[in-house]
């Protein structure tokens, strides 16, 4: 006989959507996102009245590069995928909020500096001294609004990497498609221009980088409350913001400009790359770096906290060293398809993803017999006899012998 | 919410405290007179309108040139046009905006606004300005135009647009 698949159920510690109307952060969002989202939409009517060609063309060419991105930063949190409404929320803010909130910002905080150094000096350095400022506090917002709405998807680092650098994603198409617009003359030709300039040369060391730093600060500030104390995690938003806004900075400013000037001939364009390199790489180099140390911490920390039920009803020993390799999750899953099928294999995954909230749940619960990890537990332990069910699918799952022999006594 | 208030609209408020005027009004006495604002000063006018009397103000590549017809019995678009002509004699590749803008001072005259771009013919600098013109009650015409080299005017146009808006005219 074959078990009925367990019933989906959602873990009592997420909150799982964007739409959460008793949270008064989402009332906020969204008037601010309407607000604001009107100022945007105006921009872009004029912009497609301007140059219809130019500006369909950009907003494709933009398509080509953020899609991709946007998968590859989903897919940078290891065990846990963020839900798609929150991530589309980020992005959504990062594009519409932060943009249209940030244009007068800069205006405003450029004519202090218009006033306090003189037109020369603000020619030059108002880019600089005001954009990395204004646009990271208000991008770095967007992910502490997403914070408010769904406390409890920010289990770590990560989660606030992913929620930053999306963000930072919407707002780099937005303000591409204004460059592309009002600075390369949004014509199809101008368009071409100003994407090889800002996406193909520049891409890589963009908003994505800088606010994917802040919301990483933002993620280890707000999901460390119970492990570390308060002026650690100061320490560390701080230092990461530091080095977005720096890096944001050094961007902007005339610093290390080894930039061709204007008309550009064969050599300059390959210059182009070479200066968007020396001014970015440093940060793509430090970013990295963050993202590889979060995600070792991360391991560790799915290791730590399913220590203690190895062997249980949840989750064997080998069913652990599977899950804490994200490459050989994805084999296991694809060997089970291959083997049993394909309900097999969206069991496996979808064991694999419980046994994730598992450890989130072992986290978070002072208590081993608190109801949540116990129904956690049980439901892994459902998943898997419906898994085993399956014609073809034991044979994988032999090795998780020792969870067979039985709860043991919690 | 408070961050946002104070990181969107922070800097229009510290922009301006710091744009108060400093010292005395400097100008044409009886018709008009401009308050500096700090770091703006007084300097010599290079070629003045119809040889009307002018004076200057300027900070660093921006520059107010304030110039009174006298007496001046048209309208201010009218006084834009002949502006416009004057205009053409000095730059090269001249472009002026399309439409005349009404504007009003805080005394309460009105008048027209418009802007240009061209090519300074001795120098061979783009400059790019904007042009204040208003028609006194008395009979007075006056041109204010406020100027920089290309890419520059929009770092001094709101001060130049505070001394204009605040320029004691009789």
């Amino acid at each position: 006989m074959i078990a009925p698949t367990p019933r989906r159920h959602r873990s009592p510690l997420h909150d799982g959507s964007l739409f959460q109307p008793r949270r008064p952060a989402f009332w906020v969002y969204a008037a601010i996102m309407i607000a604001t989202g009107i100022v945007s939409v105006g921009q872009q009517s004029l912009f497609r009245q301007i140059s219809p060609s130019g500006w369909a063309l950009s907003w494709a060419l933009l398509a080509l590069y953020a899609l991709p991105v946007l998968f590859l930063v989903y897919v940078l949190d290891l065990y846990e995928r963020e839900p798609l409404s929150l991530v589309l929320g980020a992005l959504l803010w990062g594009a519409v909020a932060a943009t249209t909130l940030s244009g007068f910002a800069n205006d405003g905080w450029g004519l202090v500096v218009a006033r306090v150094g003189g037109p020369e000096f603000a020619a030059r350095w108002t880019a600089a001294l005001t954009a990395p400022f204004v646009e990271e506090t208000l991008k770095g917002l967007g992910v502490v609004m997403i914070y408010l709405i769904a406390p409890d998807e920010f289990d770590d680092m990560m989660d606030g990497f992913v929620y930053g650098a999306v963000c930072g994603l919407g707002f780099a198409v937005v303000e591409d498609v204004f460059y592309f617009m009002g600075v390369f003359g949004g014509h199809p030709n101008g368009v071409l221009q100003g994407f090889f300039v800002r996406v193909v040369a520049s891409g890589l060391y963009s908003h994505v980088l800088y606010s994917g730093l802040v919301g990483m600060g933002i993620g280890y500030f707000v999901s460390r409350r119970d492990r570390q104390p308060l002026a650690r995690r100061v320490l560390v938003l701080a230092g990461l913001s530091a080095a977005a806004v720096l890096g944001h900075f050094l961007w902007n400013s005339p610093l290390l400009d080894l930039f061709p000037s204007r008309p550009w001939s064969g050599m300059d364009l390959l210059m182009i790359p070479v200066a968007t390199a020396v001014k970015g790489l440093p940060l793509l180099g430090f970013a990295t770096l963050a993202v590889v140390l979060a995600r070792r911490r991360e391991r560790r920390w799915l290791r730590g906290a399913l220590a203690d039920e190895v062997g249980g009803p949840g989750i064997s020993a080998d069913e652990l060293g599977i899950l804490s390799q994200p490459r050989r999750r994805r084999a296991a899953v694809a060997e089970m398809r291959t083997r049993a099928g394909s309900r097999a294999a969206g069991l496996l995954r979808r064991l694999q993803r419980e046994q994730v909230n598992l450890a989130m749940i072992r986290s978070k619960v002072a208590a081993d017999d608190d109801p949540a990890l116990l129904e956690q537990r049980a439901y892994c332990g459902s998943i898997r006899d419906a898994l085993r069910a399956i014609p073809g699918a034991a044979p994988a799952d032999a090795a998780s012998a020792a969870a067979d022999a039985g709860p043991r006594d919690r | 919410m408070a961050t946002i208030l104070v990181v969107v609209l922070g800097g229009y408020v510290v922009a301006a405290v710091l744009s108060e005027p400093v010292g005395p009004p400097i100008g044409i006495p009886g018709v008009v007179g401009v308050r500096p604002l700090s770091g703006w000063v007084g300097a010599d006018t290079a070629v003045p309108f119809e040889g009307a009397p002018s004076f200057q103000l300027t900070r660093g590549n921006g520059n107010l040139i304030v110039s009174v017809l006298e007496p001046y019995r048209d309208d201010p678009a009218t006084l834009a046009d002949a502006y416009r002509g004057f205009l053409s004699n000095r730059l090269s590749q001249l472009s002026v905006s399309s439409t005349l803008e009404p504007i009003r001072l805080r005394s309460g005259q009105v008048g027209v606004r418009f802007t240009y771009i061209g090519v300074a013919a001795d120098s061979g600098t783009s400059v790019e300005g904007e042009v204040t013109v208003l028609v006194t009650p008395s009979g007075h015409g006056i041109v204010f135009n406020g100027w920089a080299p290309a890419g520059l005017l929009s770092f001094v146009r709101s001060d130049v647009r505070t001394m204009v808006a605040e320029a004691e005219v009789t």
